[in-house]
């Protein structure tokens, strides 16, 4: 166990930091396809009035 | 994947439709192999390097294939970023911005591990969390350049403003890289008293014969983080892309 | 003044006299901006006469350890006043609107780039010059080795100023300004400070020039490199 903890940290401080990215990522895709939804109904109200 | 089903619909540019096949999960898909592929090889596969006695350090070598990957892709990724800089201030290509952005931000992000993996590394090998080492002060001074260069973005309101400035800033970023490198080896070389434990061995204490092995396992690393880093590019430049249509779409319809 | 350059100005638009006059003509506007307050300069030497003094009681520097302490505390005093004088560099600018006046006027976007530089520089070489004889004396360091140790401060001001001008320009205009101009300029220029500290304590440790020559080389490439990267790349700066 201690001669392997400093392993297990760095390759889980890898692990980590790659996922914090990936998620950043896949939040950011959420919150712009809210806005493409937003978008979409702004879009669809103007077109219905006329 | 729900996001993925979006990209899909706005990116109709890019060759998914043609194959039926999207390039993205493909590469998502490849990369996540070779990715767990070079853990397992990295971890188990690889023998221990025959010179290092004490096992806390025979362990901690095991560091090293990752950590030359993250700086590996590192590198590439603002040497990428060098190169799209210099193209978008020739052609002025929204493109080419995109892949800078893109490009620093997932090599800042592995730089983080490298830096941090470094000095884990550190710790069992040499006993000390930090030195002067010059590898580890430049991808220091790397991490900070280009962060740096993120702040410098965050802080302009204008895109186009925020292209120009990013481009002529990692530009010169780039060219600091070089002389920071040459300038801190001499640095250590000519003044090895500075750093406390282990003077002029420093250099070579903690190093190990590379068997076949070991070189087959490193070689399959760079390979995997190769691929990882272009996945990574591939979805963030969508992504940024993605980003860009939404806000011109947005101060269309919202600020007329 | 201003009835001079109206009719010079058909004449001397071409060639390099043109271009150096037109140099000169903005490092003179500068210079005659700075002589009515002299705030710039004032704030500059005051400010490192303090880092000086800061740094004294910081490290509590006695005789063992000030040889080695003395060039990086000169180095940071310079850095830090030189950063305070280049942030203000373009904020007068664009506060007044004289970089608008000067995009209009009819002169190469790198002239203004080189004009603005030189001026920098000067301000700053000359602010730290004045600064190195009571360094000298406070730090009980030789005095013959000042005009060595001037013509290194002028060799890392260009250091300094040449891309600190550009960057300057960039800060101006971002919402954050002069507080991210270090984070920018620091890590660039951290090759130009360790050779200006190598070669200011192998000045004062009186070391033969040979076992310091690549320091001097390192930093002239990096006032080469970067003075040529910043005036080819200016015109990307300020082009609105």
């Amino acid at each position: 166990m201690g001669d392997t903890v400093y392993l297990a940290a760095a390759y889980g401080v890898f692990w980590l930091v790659s996922f914090i990215f990936i998620y950043s990522l896949v939040g950011r895709q959420r919150s712009l396809q809210k806005d493409v939804e937003l978008l979409e109904q702004l879009a669809q109200d103007e077109a219905r009035p006329e | 994947m729900a996001s993925k089903a979006v990209l899909s619909q706005q990116e109709k540019s890019t060759a998914s439709a043609a194959s039926g096949l999207s390039w993205g999960a493909v590469l998502t898909v490849t990369s996540g192999i070779l990715m767990l592929a070079a853990l397992y090889m990295a971890l188990i596969w690889a023998p221990d390097a025959t010179n290092l006695t004490a096992p806390a350090e025979r362990y901690a070598q095991r560091i090293f294939y990752f950590h030359v990957g993250s700086a590996w892709l590192g590198f590439l990724a603002f040497i990428v970023a060098a190169v799209a800089s210099i193209l978008y201030l020739v052609t002025r290509r929204d493109k080419w911005d995109i892949w800078a952005l893109s490009s620093v931000e997932i090599g800042l992000a592995f730089f983080t591990t490298v830096i941090i993996s470094g000095s884990i590394w550190a710790k069992p090998t040499w006993n000390v969390w930090w030195t002067w080492d010059p590898r580890l002060t430049i991808s220091t001074i790397c991490w900070l350049l280009y962060v740096g260069y993120l702040m410098l973005r965050g802080a302009i309101d204008n895109p186009d403003r925020q292209a120009r400035f990013g481009a002529v800033y990692a530009l010169l970023a780039g060219f600091s890289v070089p002389l920071n490198w040459m300038a801190i080896r001499w640095w250590r070389t000519i003044h090895p008293a500075v750093i406390a434990p282990g003077n002029n061995a420093d250099e070579s204490m903690g190093s190990f014969g590379m068997s076949a092995n070991i070189q087959t396992t490193l070689l399959f690393c760079v390979i995997a983080f190769t691929v990882f880093y272009i996945t990574l590019m591939y979805h963030r430049i969508n992504l940024e892309q993605l980003q860009r249509r939404v806000d011109t779409l947005k101060q269309r319809l919202l600020y007329r | 003044m201003a009835t001079d350059s109206i009719p010079t100005a058909s004449t001397a638009t071409r060639g390099f006299g043109g271009y150096a006059r037109k140099v000169a003509a903005i490092i003179g506007k500068d210079i005659t901006t700075e002589l009515r307050t002299k705030e710039m300069i004032s704030a500059m030497f005051v400010f490192s006469l303090l880092i000086i003094f800061i740094f004294n009681f910081a490290f509590d520097l006695r005789a063992e350890n000030v040889q080695t302490l003395a060039p990086g505390v000169l180095w940071v005093a310079i850095a830090f006043a030189g950063m305070l004088g280049l942030s203000r560099s373009f904020i007068l600018e664009r506060d007044r609107g004289v970089l608008d006046g000067l995009l209009l006027a009819p002169v190469d976007r790198s002239a203004i780039y080189l004009g603005k530089m030189i001026g920098n520089v000067l301000f700053i070489s000359l602010v730290e010059i004045v600064i190195l004889p009571f360094f000298i004396i406070l730090f009980n360091q030789p005095s013959g080795t000042l005009p060595l140790l001037a013509g290194v401060v002028f060799l890392g001001s260009l250091a300094f100023a040449s891309v600190g001008t550009l960057f300057s320009a960039m800060a101006v205009h971002t919402r954050a300004r002069e507080v991210l101009l270090p984070i920018m300029l620091f890590p660039v220029i951290i090759p130009a400070m360790l050779a200006a500290v190598r070669l200011t304590s192998a000045i004062l440790d009186n070391v033969p020039f040979d076992e310091v020559s690549q320091w001097l080389a390192l930093l002239v490439a990096f006032d080469v490199i970067f003075i040529a990267a910043s005036f080819m790349l200016f015109e990307f700066v300020v082009e609105e």
